[in-house]
């Protein structure tokens, strides 16, 4: 899932290590966030766009349908 | 800058009680094997100190679980899983052996190979998100 994390930290000029400390995770994890590589709960996903003073849509990019592999379609 | 899993994505409280568990394994191996070969007070002293590593051991397993966030928990979960599938095929593949006439194996293996498993699915789950 693609985040617009980067954008929104650099606006504020916050390191990863001073939103993790903000939202109560650690800075490897808004790292993993960031990069794609880790998607995170729901709890999480609100105490990250809520910092930001974001949505949730606005934040996190959920791939279009199109694009999500056909075995997940189903699911 | 490069990361793994001693300098990355686990906090330094829970790198030492990952080290403590592997210390506490490795005393707990040593003198457990020692108890069949002592006598008298030796024994009960490697007895006492397997009891105490053991412990030890699952003190800093616990310690090392709790007090972590849910990027954490995806990693240690991984790593569970992977220990589990491993070690239900190890039991399964070391029934089979036995059937075939393999000597009886150490009722510690299984707890050692479950430790072996759940080891590297901590290394490959916590490179896997780094």
């Amino acid at each position: 899932m693609k985040t617009k994390l980067r954008v929104w930290r650099a606006e504020k000029e916050w390191s990863q290590a001073e939103l993790a400390e903000a939202v109560g995770v650690s800075r490897q994890c808004i790292n993993a966030i960031e990069t794609g590589k880790y998607d995170p709960s729901l709890p999480l996903a609100y105490k990250i766009v809520r910092v930001f003073g974001k949505t949730i849509e606005e934040t996190f990019l959920y791939p279009d349908e199109d694009s999500i592999p056909s075995k997940q379609k189903k699911n | 800058m490069q990361e793994t899993l001693v300098t990355g994505p686990f906090a330094r409280k829970q790198r030492t009680m990952l080290f403590v568990f592997y210390g506490s394994c490795g005393l707990f191996a040593v003198t457990a094997a020692l108890i069949e070969r002592f006598s008298g007070v030796l024994r009960l002293a490697a007895g006492a100190t397997a009891i105490c590593a053991g412990a030890c051991g699952l003190f800093s397993l616990y310690q090392f679980f709790k007090a972590t966030d849910e990027f954490r928990q995806a990693i240690n979960r991984r790593a569970i899983e992977f220990a589990f599938i491993g070690s239900l095929l190890a039991s399964v593949a070391i029934a089979l052996l036995r059937s075939f006439g393999m000597r009886d194996p150490s009722p510690y293996l299984i707890p050692a190979v479950m430790v072996a498993f759940w080891s590297v699915g901590l290394f490959f789950s916590a490179r896997r998100f780094e």
